[in-house]
């Protein structure tokens, strides 16, 4: 996930490994996503964690907001 | 109440979540989606990339128990160890405690009508010298 994050904004989120974690656990407590622990094809015991229906739809919404938000924001620097 | 469960299922928590991030840092440190490092670099970068494991630890911790059940019950811990090492010293300051409420109460509670309750009648219904009197009377016989 960190990878993925760090790769997709080529280089510009650097997010501390660590802290996806209490973010993670977050996110399960409120419903919006799903975790169990499964063995990597490795052979490692890893935990997966997944997007629940909630959490889906959290999403849409947040992304709705963000780009709103961000648009707004570029409307603005462009009027400057 | 979710809190109450968690914290009493505790200790298999929290393996499980040093597990997890046991489990992240095994991930990083085979290399797995980065650049090939030396081997005894590789705990160490991941251990970097990854940042404190006690705080996340704790973060983790924090998000499942609310840290006022531990706060609480290690305040309850450490004031019965202080019981138990100096009981003489500790029933000392409960029978002060005990005696400083009684006594506040004991004497609200005889106050409290005698005074402010006569106040309101005085209010009410109108006041007449008898009522002080009738007043100073009874305070002596109670004391």
């Amino acid at each position: 996930m960190h990878c993925t994050s760090k790769t997709v904004s080529d280089g510009l989120l650097r997010v501390e490994e660590g802290s996806l974690y209490p973010a993670l656990h977050r996110m399960e407590r409120e419903k919006l996503i799903e975790g169990d622990w499964r063995v990597t094809p490795n052979g490692r015991r890893a935990r997966y964690y997944a997007l629940t229906d909630d959490g889906r739809q959290r999403l849409a919404e947040a992304e709705t907001n963000w780009t709103t938000f961000s648009q707004g924001i570029e409307r603005l620097l462009r009027f400057a | 109440m979710n809190s109450l469960l968690e914290w009493a299922r505790r200790h298999r928590k929290d393996s499980e979540w040093r597990d997890e991030i046991e489990s992240h840092l095994a991930f990083a440190k085979s290399g797995t989606g980065r650049t090939v490092v030396a081997p005894e670099e590789a705990g160490y970068l991941a251990r970097r990339q990854f940042g404190n494991t006690l705080t996340t630890f704790e973060e983790m911790r924090a998000v499942h128990i609310n840290p006022w059940i531990e706060s609480v019950l290690q305040d309850a811990k450490y004031a019965l160890r202080g019981f138990l090492k100096a009981p003489g010293f500790s029933l000392i300051a409960i029978a002060t405690i005990a005696i400083g409420i009684g006594a506040s109460t004991a004497i609200f509670s005889v106050v409290d009508p005698l005074l402010f309750d006569r106040c309101l009648m005085r209010r009410t219904r109108g006041w007449s010298p008898s009522d002080s009197l009738g007043l100073l009377t009874t305070m002596s016989s109670m004391l």
